[in-house]
């Protein structure tokens, strides 16, 4: 029975790096059968979290080659744990993700704190695989794990009123993370979207990738994922989510307003003021490739502004 | 004569080794998930790291009151070596950028000269290393005589063109950055008439 599922898995449909690597190598060097076999039944077992990730079926992917576990995990931008690219992956452990809470709170019927258990309880896993273009002009391709924003958000059942909705990163001040020490942006770190953005089916909230649990230098527990806007909108290590009427306070934006606007749409024709938007470094090539309006998800995601000037509404 | 030699080649030694670490991380794959950018980031800051050492020969020997003789042989050639080096690692910072950034396409070149400040300042800044580099041997020297020192003096304005072209890329944390401005505005200092008579002052 197993037999027959493996051969026809589709490259990129979910399932830890590890069986990945090992079902490529199956594929490419005629490995015995079997190899891949024996590894399917232990995802069974397991954790809540570990059978819903081995459940998890893709539901969105590209026809592009996905970085590496290494690459994900050992070039982040999450100032909380250091400025550096590596600083991330290094401080990792400094990061303590258990307990963990989110506190809900602004215009929705069921507002309170809300243990991570709770929060995940619900949901089951898909895995989706999404460019991530970073606001420096590098990008990625990432195996996501995880569930749809608007399917969490409705659990609270925002109002009406409700137009837009904010994140907080966490931030204890008696026991700040390693780059909280310094005060290189204002903490806790603060992002938010518009509500019709926040539904849109896109919206991803990533618990893991590669199957697994997400590492905490990519935001464990629990970080928000906007392929179509630059990286820096996708707030990682959420404790706080809050449903608002006025725009959000967001802390690039915050920073820095004519660098980074709220909206931050990936968008090749408006270059930061300081460095050109046209083109970008995918991680693992050596040249630039064209930066796609949107980041490629101009399908999905256009109507969301057909009204505004996009040069102005950065 | 010997010691000269010697001199000469140290200097060398040492130019060379930043560049020959970043040829053995990119052989080791050792360069990270980035390495252009890495590439790009070191070539950067070894070129001002150069030009900062360079800025410090000429208070070096005035507050070392080494005799004469000795520190015009000995010392005072690391300002040349270093200056040499300075542009090596500034036309590597350059190339890699033109190559990997750029794709080799002038069109960019010229479009982020014209319209990010921070590109023009760091290309400015290696134009005008080009007449010192130029000028760097005894028969230019010799030949230009007097002005040689103020050509030469185009230094200051460039590090502190470097150190704007550094600036300006920075998103929000300057903290390495403070240490370069530091160590420049420190040395800047010894170029005030009043700090430098008080230093080369006899006992």
């Amino acid at each position: 029975m197993v037999k027959s599922v493996i051969p026809t898995l589709s490259e990129s449909e979910v399932t830890p790096e590890a069986t990945y690597l090992k079902r490529r190598d199956f594929l490419s060097t005629g490995v015995a059968g079997a190899l891949g076999v024996t590894v399917m039944p232990s995802f069974a077992a397991g954790t809540p979290f570990e059978q819903k990730a081995a459940a998890a079926k893709t539901t969105y992917k590209i026809d592009e080659k996905l970085n590496s576990l290494e690459d994900i995990t050992q070039y982040n931008n999450f100032y909380e744990l250091g400025t550096g690219k590596t600083d991330p992956y290094k401080n990792a452990d400094k990061l303590k993700t258990d307990p963990w809470s989110i506190e809900v709170g602004g215009l929705c019927a069921k507002p309170g704190k809300y243990p991570l258990e709770d929060i995940l309880q619900p949901h089951t896993f898909e895995e989706r695989i999404y460019r991530l273009r970073c606001v420096e002009a590098w990008s990625m391709v990432v195996p996501w794990l995880g569930f749809s924003l608007a399917s969490l958000l409705k659990r609270f059942e925002p109002s009406s009123d409700a137009k837009y909705v904010a994140f907080h990163t966490l931030y204890d001040e008696g026991r700040p993370l390693p780059g909280q020490n310094r005060p290189v942006i204002r903490w806790p770190y603060r992002e938010g979207l518009r509500m019709d953005e926040a539904m849109n089916p896109l919206s991803f909230m990533a618990v893991g990738l590669y199957g697994k649990t997400l590492p905490n230098q990519n935001g464990a527990p629990i970080r928000l994922v906007v392929p179509w806007k630059y990286g820096f909108k996708s707030i990682k290590s959420i404790v706080k989510i809050e449903f608002v009427k006025e725009q959000p306070k967001t802390s690039w934006n915050t920073l820095q307003p004519s660098e980074y606007g709220f909206y931050s749409n990936v968008n090749p024709k408006v270059n930061h003021p300081r460095w050109s938007q046209a083109r970008e470094r995918r991680i693992g090539e050596l040249f630039k490739r064209e930066t796609l309006m949107f980041n490629g998800y101009q399908e999905q995601v256009a109507h969301l502004y057909k009204n505004m000037d996009l040069a102005r509404f950065i | 004569m010997a010691l000269k030699t010697l001199t000469r080649w140290l200097g060398h030694v040492l130019g060379v080794l930043p560049a020959l670490y970043l040829v053995a991380l990119s052989a080791f794959g050792g360069l990270g998930a980035n390495p252009i950018e890495t590439l790009t980031h070191q070539t950067g800051r070894w070129a001002l790291t150069a030009l900062l050492l360079s800025l410090a020969v000429t208070p070096a020997v005035r507050w070392l009151r080494f005799d004469r003789k000795w520190h015009v042989k000995y010392l005072m050639p690391w300002r040349k070596i270093l200056g040499l080096y300075a542009f090596f690692y500034a036309v590597l910072h350059f190339l890699i950028y033109l190559i990997f950034d750029l794709s080799f396409d002038f069109h960019f070149l010229w479009a982020d000269v014209k319209d990010r400040p921070y590109i023009a300042v760091g290309f400015i800044a290696l134009c005008l290393l080009l007449p010192l580099v130029a000028t760097s041997n005894k028969k230019a020297q010799r030949a230009l005589g007097k002005r040689w020192i103020a050509l030469h003096r185009l230094v200051y304005l460039i590090d502190a063109l470097v150190l704007v072209h550094f600036f300006w890329l920075i998103r929000a944390d300057y903290s390495s950055f403070w240490w370069y401005a530091g160590a420049y505005l420190f040395l800047m200092m010894f170029r005030l008439k009043v700090v430098t008579t008080l230093f080369s002052r006899p006992l």
